[in-house]
């Protein structure tokens, strides 16, 4: 029988069973990393981001009381770490004065470019929303705390980024429509 | 196609993409990495806090000797019974040296 999140965070802060936690990496690096990849449109930092969020959840866990799911708590970590990313990224660009660097961050082949660039026409927040529950399924209460925001923000959010995405779709596709 | 069906196909394609590679490995041998190293430095720490501890604990039974004379020898039930408290010193000492490392125990962090 496979054991549920909370009986492996219990056994890893109980037991301090390393194999306990190795499973709940085990469960949760692939959805952490695509949602980091989708936030942050580049693939390497988003490996990095989930790596950390992987260390500091691990050193963390005495701190996890159970009050949200344990995925909601891992993202919100990752969540930090990648604001955290952005803001120094922010800092290191001004110091730069925008010389070099910059452009569309590395996508993977497969990923529609629409929609790499509807979501990155989206604010931090509102990409952050849509991504939790229309890609990762995340349920709104579950994204509400992983984002520790109100309900009815998160339901605000997701309905703006969905609105806001399909508009970019529909002109992205007038658009191609009209140069062929 | 809606955006949440779009959003959530490329989602779970990303996610088939990482099942199996090299990450959770990596990861989980940067965690074992850090564990290691935090397990060192306590380590470290410990034997040199034991370390200091035991080079006072002479001079510390010998300040409570001396601060305890009169408790060397108690007679009891009008001399029938001799109590010598010649080694309460050194259990003095013993016993604040257990109590300070069961309390540094009690506040020092985790396993993590």
């Amino acid at each position: 029988m496979e054991l549920s999140d909370i009986d492996l965070v219990t056994l890893a802060k109980a037991a301090r069973d390393s194999a306990a936690f190795d499973t709940l990496v085990r469960r949760h690096q692939a959805p952490l990393r695509a949602f980091l990849i989708r936030l942050t449109g580049e693939p390497a930092l988003a490996d990095d981001l989930a790596q950390e969020a992987f260390l500091k959840a691990y050193r963390a866990l005495d701190a996890f009381r159970g009050g949200s799911s344990f995925r909601s708590w891992l993202f919100a970590i990752a969540m930090r770490e990648a604001q955290m990313a952005r803001r120094h990224e922010a800092a290191r660009a001004r110091a730069q004065d925008g010389a070099g660097g910059g452009g569309d961050a590395a996508a993977p082949a497969e990923f529609s470019i629409d929609l790499q660039r509807a979501l990155a026409a989206l604010t931090q927040e509102e990409r952050m929303a849509a991504l939790l529950c229309d890609a990762a399924g995340f349920s709104h209460a579950e994204a509400a705390s992983a984002m520790a925001a109100p309900l009815g923000t998160v339901k605000t959010l997701v309905a703006r980024a969905r609105e806001k995405l399909r508009a970019a779709m529909t002109e992205e596709r007038t658009t191609m429509t009209a140069y062929a | 196609m809606t955006i949440e069906t779009l959003l959530s196909k490329d989602f779970a394609a990303l996610t088939r993409r990482f099942e199996g590679d090299a990450f959770v490995a990596r990861t989980l041998e940067r965690i074992r990495r850090t564990e290691r190293s935090r397990l060192f430095a306590v380590g470290a720490a410990g034997a040199a806090g034991g370390a200091v501890a035991a080079s006072q604990f002479g001079a510390l039974a010998s300040a409570l000797q001396g601060a305890l004379p009169s408790m060397a020898s108690l007679a009891v039930l009008d001399s029938a019974v001799s109590v010598d408290f010649g080694a309460a010193p050194l259990l003095a000492t013993t016993l604040l040296f257990a109590l300070v490392g069961g309390a540094t125990a009690l506040v020092a962090p985790g396993s993590r």
